[in-house]
Parts: C-alpha cells; sequence; structure tokens
C-alpha cells in the first residue's frame, strides 16, 4: 500500500489519527491523557514528517520513531503549547526568546533568502572538498498557522484563504476545495463546468512546468532556453489574466462564471505548442546543456516508492502514478500517462516538456461551452477526502464538517512528499549543483508550510 | 539567479512593450542613475508568503519588465543591499528573522512592503502563528498593495518611490 497522509484531529473524548493509504483509510484512537502513537516510519518513511507533526500539533508522543525532533515548531517556539489542540484558541503566542540551538553546529546555514528557492527557506549543508556530505531542509519556516485559521468557518469564509495557500497551485487547490464541497452537498458538477475547471488546472500546470523548465535553463546557463520559457510564462500569466480576471487565477473556479476571452488563449497554446514542438529538436543539438543534466540528483525507482514519492517526482523514475489516470473524464479527453526511466534532473526535465504536450492535448478537447445556472446546495455534515493531480503531484484535501462548520482542514500537499527525497538526491552532488537539483523538484514551500 | 543574459533567437518577439512600460523603463534607469550611480540591490524577504509576490517580483527580470537592463540586481545578503522588500504575512516564525534582517540593513534603511498581506488585508485572519499588527511593526518607506500586486504596478510603486527619495 501506498501511504498518502497521516494527520491527527481532536474529538470531544479522545484523539483521532488518520491515515490515508491509497487502498484504504484507518482510524486509530488515543486516550487524552497519554497520548501515545506507534510509529509506522519503519515501513514508509516519509511518515516521519507526518509523525513529527502530529506531536508538535497535539503533544502526541511517537514510540518507536527514529527522527523525534520538532518539526512544526521552531526553536522560538514554546514547547509546551499544541496549538492545534482544541482548547488552545490564544492569538498571541509568545515565542521565546532562545539562545541560538544553531550552536556548536558546523554546517553551512542557508535562509531564510537564498538564491535556491524563492520563498523563504532554510537548508542545512555540509560538504567536504564541494562534495556535499549532508543535507536538511528545514520544513516549516514560514507557518502561518492555516489549518488553524479555517477551523470554525464556513465553506464562503474558508474559499478566498485556501485559495490562498499557494499561489502557483491556486487552480488545483480550488479544485481539491470545490470537490469537497460539491460531496458535502451531495451533487455532481455538470460536465460542462468540470471542462472548464480541467482547462484551468492544466493550464496552471503548463504554467508551473514552463516556469520551472526557465529557472533549470538559466541555472545551466542555457540562456536561450531561459529567454524561450520565461517569455511563455509572461504572455501565459496576460492569458490567465484574460481567461479569470487574474494573472495566476484566484476566485477563478466558481460554479457559474464563463470564460472572459477563450480565443485568446487558444491562440497562446497553439503558438506554444508549435514553438515547443521545434524546441524540442533544437534543444537534442545542445550537447553540452543536457550533458549537465544528466545523472545529476538521481533517485532509483525503489527509492520513490519507499519515500511515496507523487507527481513528475514519481512519473520520472517510470512509476505510473497521476491521479487522472483511469479518470473517466480525462480518458475521454486523449489523456495518457508520460514516464521517463532515469529518476535524474534530466529526466524531470524532460517529463515536463512531454506532460505540457499532453496538457495541451487534452486543453485542446475542452471546448467552449456556454455554462448553464449550478447550485451546490447546502452542504451536509461528514468528513470529506478529495484528491487532485495537481502540477507538482497528487494533492490531498480532508475536511470534517460539524453543524455547517469546518472542524478540522488538513492539506497534504504534493510537496510534502517530494521535499523528503531532498537529502537523497543532493547527497554526493557537487555544491554548484544544488541550485539545479533543487529547482528540478517541483516544491511549493508555502503548502507546505501552511 | 535573475541576471539576464542577451539571446540570439527572437523568442522575445511576442512580448512587446508597450508605451506605458518604455516610459517607465527611461523614468526608472534615470532615477537609478542618480540616487544609485546606475545600480539598485534589492534583498527580497518573504515573512509568510503564498508565493504570489515573489513570483511577480522575478517577472520583473523576465524579458518583457526586463529590470536587469535597468540596473536592478537582487542580493541575498541583506548587509549589501539598497532596499529590502518584504512579502507575506507577518509570521511569528519569520519575526526574528525580519528584525535581525531589518537591524543589518545600512543607513539609510529602505524597507519597502508589497502586496496585501503585510498589512493583514489579504483574507487571511489572525492566528497565534501571526503577528496581528503585520508589517507596521517596523518602519515602512513605501506600501505597494495588490494580492499580488502586478509588474507594471511594481514599476509604477517603485518609480514613486525613487522620485521622492
Amino acid at each position: 500500500m501506498r501511504l498518502i497522509a497521516r494527520f491527527a484531529q481532536e474529538q470531544e473524548m479522545y484523539f483521532e489519527i488518520i491515515t490515508v493509504y491509497d487502498k484504504r483509510i484507518i482510524k486509530e484512537r488515543l486516550n487524552k491523557k497519554t497520548p501515545a502513537l506507534i510509529s509506522i516510519a519503519k515501513d514508509y518513511p516519509s511518515s516521519v514528517w507526518f509523525e513529527r507533526k502530529i506531536s508538535d500539533d497535539f503533544g502526541i508522543e511517537i514510540l518507536y520513531s527514529n527522527d523525534a525532533r520538532p518539526l512544526v515548531k521552531h526553536e522560538y517556539f514554546p514547547k509546551d503549547i499544541f496549538p492545534m489542540r482544541k482548547d488552545y484558541a490564544k492569538l498571541d503566542v509568545e515565542h521565546i526568546n532562545s539562545t541560538s540551538s544553531k550552536e556548536g553546529n558546523h554546517g553551512v546555514i542557508l535562509g531564510p533568502t537564498h538564491p535556491y528557492l524563492l520563498e523563504s527557506s532554510e537548508f542545512q549543508l555540509f560538504d567536504k572538498n564541494q562534495i556535499i556530505l549532508h543535507f536538511e531542509m528545514m520544513p516549516f519556516y514560514k507557518y502561518r498557522g492555516i489549518e488553524k485559521m479555517i477551523e470554525g468557518l464556513t465553506f464562503e469564509e474558508a474559499r478566498p484563504i485556501i485559495e490562498r495557500i499557494s499561489a502557483s497551485q491556486t487552480i488545483a487547490y480550488q479544485y481539491a476545495f470545490l470537490e469537497i464541497q460539491l460531496q458535502a452537498s451531495k451533487k455532481i458538477l455538470p460536465e460542462m463546468i468540470k471542462k472548464r475547471h480541467i482547462f484551468l488546472l492544466e493550464f496552471e500546470r503548463v504554467m508551473n512546468h514552463l516556469s520551472d523548465l526557465s529557472t533549470m535553463c538559466q541555472l545551466v546557463e542555457f540562456f536561450d532556453g531561459f529567454f524561450f520559457f520565461s517569455n511563455f510564462v509572461e504572455q501565459g500569466r496576460d492569458v490567465m489574466k484574460n481567461l479569470t480576471g487574474h494573472r495566476f487565477g484566484f476566485g477563478s473556479l466558481s460554479v457559474d462564471d464563463d470564460f472572459l476571452d477563450l480565443d485568446d488563449a487558444y491562440n497562446f497554446l497553439f503558438s506554444l505548442e508549435k514553438e515547443l514542438l521545434k524546441f524540442e529538436k533544437w534543444i537534442e543539438t545542445k550537447e553540452k546543456v543536457l550533458e549537465k543534466l544528466l545523472l545529476l540528483g538521481q533517485i532509483s525507482k525503489k527509492t520513490a516508492e519507499s519515500y511515496g514519492l507523487v507527481g513528475l517526482m514519481a512519473r520520472s523514475c517510470n512509476i505510473a502514478l497521476d491521479r487522472r489516470k483511469g479518470n473517466d473524464f480525462y480518458e475521454k479527453h486523449d489523456f495518457y500517462i508520460n514516464l521517463e526511466e532515469g529518476g535524474d534532473t534530466f529526466s524531470r526535465f524532460n517529463i515536463r516538456i512531454t506532460e505540457i504536450f499532453t496538457s495541451l492535448r487534452i486543453m485542446r478537447n475542452l471546448v467552449k461551452n456556454n455554462i448553464l445556472p449550478f447550485f451546490l446546495g447546502t452542504a451536509v455534515d461528514g468528513e470529506y477526502f478529495s484528491y487532485i493531480e495537481s502540477s507538482a503531484g497528487e494533492l490531498m484535501m480532508y475536511i470534517s464538517l460539524k453543524q455547517g462548520l469546518i472542524d478540522r482542514f488538513f492539506i497534504r500537499d504534493p510537496s510534502f512528499l517530494n521535499m523528503q527525497i531532498l537529502p537523497s538526491c543532493i547527497k554526493n552532488s557537487e555544491v554548484s549543483s544544488l541550485g539545479l537539483i533543487i529547482k528540478s523538484v517541483p516544491l511549493n514551500v508555502s503548502a507546505v508550510d501552511l | 539567479m535573475f541576471k539576464l543574459f542577451k539571446n540570439d533567437n527572437n523568442w522575445s518577439e511576442n512580448l512587446i512593450k508597450d508605451a506605458e512600460l518604455l516610459r517607465l523603463h527611461r523614468l526608472l534607469k534615470e532615477q537609478i542613475k542618480e540616487n544609485f550611480s546606475g545600480h539598485l540591490r534589492f534583498y527580497i524577504l518573504d515573512s509568510g508568503s503564498c508565493n504570489g509576490c515573489e513570483l511577480e517580483l522575478q517577472a520583473l527580470f523576465n524579458p518583457l519588465y526586463d529590470v536587469a537592463s535597468l540596473g536592478i540586481e537582487v542580493v541575498y545578503d541583506s548587509t549589501n543591499t539598497d532596499i529590502l522588500l518584504i512579502t507575506g504575512l507577518m509570521t511569528e516564525n519569520m519575526y526574528n528573522e525580519v528584525k535581525l534582517t531589518y537591524e543589518k540593513l545600512k543607513e539609510p534603511k529602505r524597507v519597502i512592503s508589497i502586496g496585501d498581506c503585510p498589512l493583514m488585508k489579504a483574507p487571511f485572519t489572525n492566528t497565534f502563528a501571526l503577528k496581528s499588527q503585520g508589517i507596521n511593526i517596523f518602519p515602512v518607506s513605501q506600501y505597494i498593495g495588490g494580492c499580488p500586486p502586478e509588474p507594471k504596478l511594481l514599476l509604477r510603486s517603485l518609480l514613486k518611490y525613487l522620485k521622492n527619495l
């Protein structure tokens, strides 16, 4: 079984641990007095971060864990506060004036601002003769408390927050949230509206892949490639604005709006497809560029499976994992999965290009239709899960609704799993290639840090 | 990371600088020459953003907005910057980093707040993880609103700020 997520929520009499696998969901109850949870890290290495988060959020002891360090709570955060417990309602946490816990650490600390990621994040690096011996990434660096922020809100109140968790994946987040709203109101989205939403989801995928490709080209000093992709990113943002009224698509997945200018979007997509075909042939002649990508940051299929990698991180290791696969709607619109075998930066570069072609093909099939009125209706209390294939991989959203209000909100962004592979794929690489390896992994810090 | 080089192909032909952008470029170049000897260094600090503001700041360095040609550069050492740009909500975790960065700025300390989040005007509500005052804990020289502010708005606001120096 593949581990998708593991998280906790507080019920009146007990803590509940929900472990989501691809084939089943397991729920465990822990007493509130001395809550302790047996780690599954031995079988599922990626569970370590989930369990460390459970421990920080709820004060639940993790038994038989090989890593009991705090994950969410950083050095200044009071150790005796467990912010996700229901009885914790304070708005101001007095952070402690810690004497730096980084003392005695002989590695290099990069962050919060560094050239490798746009967002604030911290890396710890140990190297010898410019070869990286150990690498670690510190998540929750800019922890906003989004999960707690959403508790107690109605769906309508939560929507603008959820769509702003991560700008580059806003459509995927809106789509996952809408799926939950549909489940809660026992409705099925009309096909015509679904077509519009999938169009936007695929558009977002294309934009993020183009943006990643542009940065990767820049880092291998292939500036023609950088110009090529960044031009399309800029044009694409304007097209997204014409489609949705916003350059990233905030507030765009309502159930009753129509596109603003689809002709403009099609012109952009056709031009992108035409030019990308030329680019594909052209880059084959750039042997020096390709050499810089080959065998860099390599991950084996076995490692990828054991870490539960998702999205293009899995597909570039020849693992046929894509939420669109087997989905009737996608199959009907000419989807087939793209795979690469190398598991290296080169594979992650290539698969982004082939996935852009796949998205373009799907979008071409999603023709414009007039949107008929559709209403979501009243949401029924219950537990709801949604799974969306975002540009970075499988995105899971969970909402527990009680008396019409959100009682527990949990997100497992693809980056939460994919980020954990960084130490393995960076180890033994040269320091100079650090940026390229990091940028080859689709990372979304704001969606992990929440 | 953002430095651009000239290319041989015509990939830029679809990106046309309109009259306003050409004007902004000309005036910004003049201001940067006058106030910063033609070389303006930004240090960008995300104190809890959704990455929208960072992506729009990154867009300033694409071939259309091309602010590198105006002498603008992003640096990763706050002691060596002319202007500190702050994006995002002011989180408790990041507050100490912002404070340290602010203290390290050379005089005159110039801080520009980017987007609605630092002003707590975005739709986020307050939590234990946020400073409810937002960026107002620190002296700010210029506020640029928007969620996120688009590249042209960033350029217009920067010009306005530089003109008042």
